[in-house]
């Protein structure tokens, strides 16, 4: 018997495509992940990313059969499927949902260097989630495949049917707006706060 | 700050996030909901199959019962001698009329008290009427009831009936025979 990860994506798309229900189930386990980030990062909420996922891999066990290794990878595929979805999705509710922070940044003990440090950085996670959030679409795709998610810049363009030349230049302008808007947040931080006065009448 | 220590800021900053999106998994309830919709989908491919074949049973049976019918019917009409058509539209004088006049003056010309006043009779006012004789003859002694209908001047134009009305409705009289079935109908000309 072979193991999960042994199998190639082409081998398990083939089966699943011929109704192999552990086929499409080990499909699922090997990329939900990617896609359920993907999401996530992409629309700031938890329950869209899971109706996302759902939407990507019922698309995936209906069109098995058309999948074609030969035209990009699995992982690719699901990425442009997860994309056209999350726009669909983001085009019929025309607004962000804020991420719950409480219970969507586990943070596991052994992580934590001191308490300090883990507050920052906590902070910093959280800043980053909202400038990324506030960024127009197509800057928000490649930052979250391409140094998020450590996708290819071969592969993004793939996912994204443009060329490597305008995710490099999309790249660049959205990192150069994510610097602008944590500079802004920061400044705004430390504005204090003004004291409050009680007038007396 | 420069422009070196904002990408660096920029990209610890995304670094973090990265991090912290990396323990984040889909919950096992998608997993669940997705499988279940695999199987449901494949259950129904299935069954899909067995019901399509009845369904093209079902049709072929309908049709070749469709078929054999409309045989028979043929050959019963092909069988059945034609009958010679009947006049459609009998000129007739009211008073003259042999066959059905004992007919119409047991029902139609003896109304209810006060009945003509609110209904008058297609025929009732005017000196001439067609009388439009259809299916069996009216037998001897059998009641025939009148029923009073309000019809469009082109149906009767299309029973040879060139009503003098002025309107498009047009007043007649059906006589209705003991078995319900119109044995005539009765138009002022």
């Amino acid at each position: 018997m072979r193991h999960e990860g042994e199998v190639s994506d082409d081998d398990l798309m083939r089966r699943t495509a011929a109704g192999d229900r552990d086929a499409f189930a080990a499909v699922y386990r090997k990329h939900h992940s990617v896609v359920f980030r993907f999401a996530r990062l992409m629309t700031g909420s938890n329950e869209t990313a899971e109706d996302i996922v759902q939407e990507v891999f019922l698309g995936l066990m209906r069109g098995a059969s058309r999948y074609d290794p030969a035209r990009a990878s699995l992982t690719t595929y699901l990425y442009g499927s997860a994309r056209h979805q999350i726009r669909r999705r983001l085009l019929r509710d025309r607004l962000f949902v804020s991420l719950d922070d409480s219970g969507s940044d586990p943070c596991p003990a052994h992580v934590v260097g001191s308490a300090v440090e883990e507050l920052s950085r906590e902070r910093d996670v959280r800043e980053m989630r909202r400038a990324i959030l506030a960024l127009p679409s197509k800057y928000r795709e490649v930052i979250v495949l391409c140094d998020l998610q450590d996708v290819s810049y071969a592969d993004a363009a793939s996912a994204l049917s443009c060329a490597i030349g305008t995710v490099r230049s999309r790249l660049h302008r959205a990192r150069q707006l994510l610097t602008q808007k944590l500079q802004r947040s920061r400044a705004c931080a430390l504005v204090p706060a003004r004291p409050t006065v009680r007038c007396e009448v | 700050m420069s422009a070196r220590s904002s990408d660096q800021a920029l990209t610890r900053a995304l670094r973090a996030l990265a991090d912290a999106e990396a323990r984040v998994e889909t919950p096992a309830h998608v997993e669940t909901a997705i499988m279940a919709l695999w199987d449901a989908r494949h259950d129904q491919a299935q069954t899909a199959p067995t019901r399509r074949r009845i369904v093209r049973g079902a049709a072929a049976i309908a049709a070749g019962v469709t078929i054999v019918g409309s045989v028979a019917l043929q050959r019963d009409l092909a069988d059945r001698p034609i009958a010679p058509p009947r006049s459609p539209a009998i000129s007739f004088d009211r008073a003259a009329s042999p066959r059905v006049a004992p007919a119409i003056s047991d029902a139609a010309d003896t109304p209810a008290p006060g009945a003509a006043d609110r209904h008058p009779s297609p025929g009732a006012n005017d000196a001439r009427s067609a009388l439009v004789v259809m299916g069996d003859p009216i037998a001897t002694g059998e009641i025939v009831h009148i029923v009073r209908m309000r019809v469009m001047r082109s149906a009767l134009t299309e029973l040879g009936i060139a009503a003098n009305a002025s309107t498009e409705m047009v007043d007649v009289d059906v006589l209705v025979g003991e078995d319900g079935v119109a044995r005539g109908l009765r138009v002022s000309l």
